[in-house]
């Protein structure tokens, strides 16, 4: 069983999916979509946020800048070496409701096709992923109407239980980052690791 | 020459920061290596002393893990603790021991023994490095006595004649040119990858040993498609 904890406004998330997915297809192992939030810690990518200041600032503070503006280009090489279009985000995103839908489309062991329609679109800046309408019809596409037309009273009640659920998991295993894999209890941060990650699913790793 | 020249530029194909107290860069050192020689080709291998304190907080533990001074938040212990695991379940798989460090140490010292082997070669370099990560990192090396690190400069076959004069002057003088303009250059941590400017192409800057599949790339004249970031498989041969 191999979990991965994503936070969708990761860009780190974005693209370690299709890897990812990729993955999964050549192992045949059996994989959790979870859904956390790690707030502003995950979404460096912002608009006009480049730590440039003209105030003095402290060698901690001139560290983390460096650190932030680093991080944002290498995303973007990464995404234009690799052909996705990413648009920077444009302020934080309230993430309850887009988790709540990602988990709801676990009920039908749809989390990885929700997540395949919805990333895109995310990150081309075309999904207000705050919106219950948009979340509604993307899971109309991939559930089919007559499953996905119970989203709405779906996140006013067992939604809500359900996601505190994973937010309790991902809190108890240590999420930190995004993406996040959990394989027998061994927890790792980013997609550099899928090769070894692979290796430990199919018994060919060192330990 | 400006900050920015002096941190990007370089005679070699590949610019390389390292700090001997960071275990990522210790883990690095195999696979750039295998690279560099893959590629038959020689880096410039330069000392970046991480400023740790001030950006991740301060620390000291009694060598069992015991916490015995701590100014640090439940979050940057939380990811300071996750470095450690990482850095050592790679370590484990390629036979490396690597104990966690007791404090935080001043490697600037350690980084200026770089700076005098590399005017001996690169053979004499790379002696150096294997020296100083292999026993700092079983606790047997104190990169901040002088004389320690003059002994390893010495066993790496570096003459030690003036070596205590660099230490406090040319040496000292170098390092800290070095260090000034990184963060204004975005280079903020260890490993880093350079590849300087070429004709119309920018200087690229990698930082991590996931890198370096994206390093060959660029460096073997981009053939296909450009690789993503991986780090070597568990149990690598480096």
């Amino acid at each position: 069983m191999l979990s991965i904890f994503l936070d969708v406004t990761s860009i780190n998330g974005y693209l370690a999916f299709s890897s990812t997915c990729e993955l999964i297809d050549r192992t045949g192992v059996q994989a959790r979509w979870l859904p956390v939030s790690l707030g502003r810690s995950g979404s460096f990518w912002l608009v006009g946020e480049d730590g440039m200041s003209d105030e003095p600032q402290s060698r901690g503070a001139q560290h983390k800048a460096a650190r932030k503006r680093h991080l944002k280009m290498d995303a973007l090489r990464y995404a234009h070496r690799r052909g996705l279009d990413v648009v920077p985000l444009d302020r934080s995103w309230q993430t309850e409701l887009v988790n709540s839908a990602i988990v709801f489309a676990s009920r039908s062991d749809a989390a990885r096709a929700f997540l395949a329609a919805l990333l895109p679109r995310f990150w081309r800046a075309e999904l207000d992923i705050e919106s219950e309408t948009a979340l509604t019809e993307l899971l109309v596409n991939v559930l089919g109407h007559e499953l996905a037309q119970g989203f709405p009273d779906y996140v006013r009640s067992d939604g809500v239980r359900e996601l505190a659920a994973v937010t309790a998991e991902a809190d108890e295993v240590g999420i930190i980052d995004s993406p996040a894999y959990l394989v027998d209890g061994e927890l790792f941060f980013g997609r550099q690791h899928l090769l070894t990650l692979e290796a430990l699913l199919t018994g060919d790793a060192v330990r | 020459m400006s900050g920015e020249q002096l941190a990007l530029s370089s005679d070699a194909p590949l610019i390389v920061y390292i700090d001997y107290k960071s275990p990522y860069a210790y883990l690095a050192i195999g696979p750039t290596y295998h690279l560099l020689d893959e590629l038959a080709i020689e880096a410039d291998w330069r000392p970046l002393t991480l400023d740790i304190v001030s950006y991740a907080g301060s620390a000291k533990t009694d060598g069992k893990g015991q916490v015995l001074k701590s100014e640090r938040s439940p979050k940057q212990w939380q990811s300071v603790k996750y470095a450690y695991r990482d850095c050592k379940r790679y370590a484990r798989a390629r036979g490396l021991e690597l104990l966690g460090t007791t404090k935080i140490w001043d490697s600037s010292l350690a980084g200026i023994g770089l700076l005098w082997c590399k005017q001996y070669g690169q053979q004499v370099t790379r002696r150096y490095t294997e020296l100083t990560y292999q026993r700092f990192w079983i606790r047997e090396l104190d990169i901040e006595d002088a004389s320690v690190v003059s002994a390893v400069v010495n066993e790496a076959g570096a003459p030690v004649e003036g070596f205590a004069d660099f230490l406090m002057g040319d040496g000292r003088a170098q390092h800290d040119a070095l260090q000034e303009p990184l963060l204004d250059c975005d280079i903020y941590g260890v490993p880093t990858f350079v590849i300087p400017a070429s004709g119309d192409a920018p200087a690229e800057v990698f930082f991590g040993r996931e890198h370096l599949p994206m390093v060959r790339w660029l460096l073997t004249g981009q053939p296909g498609p450009a690789p993503d970031v991986a780090y070597e498989r568990l149990g690598a041969d480096y």
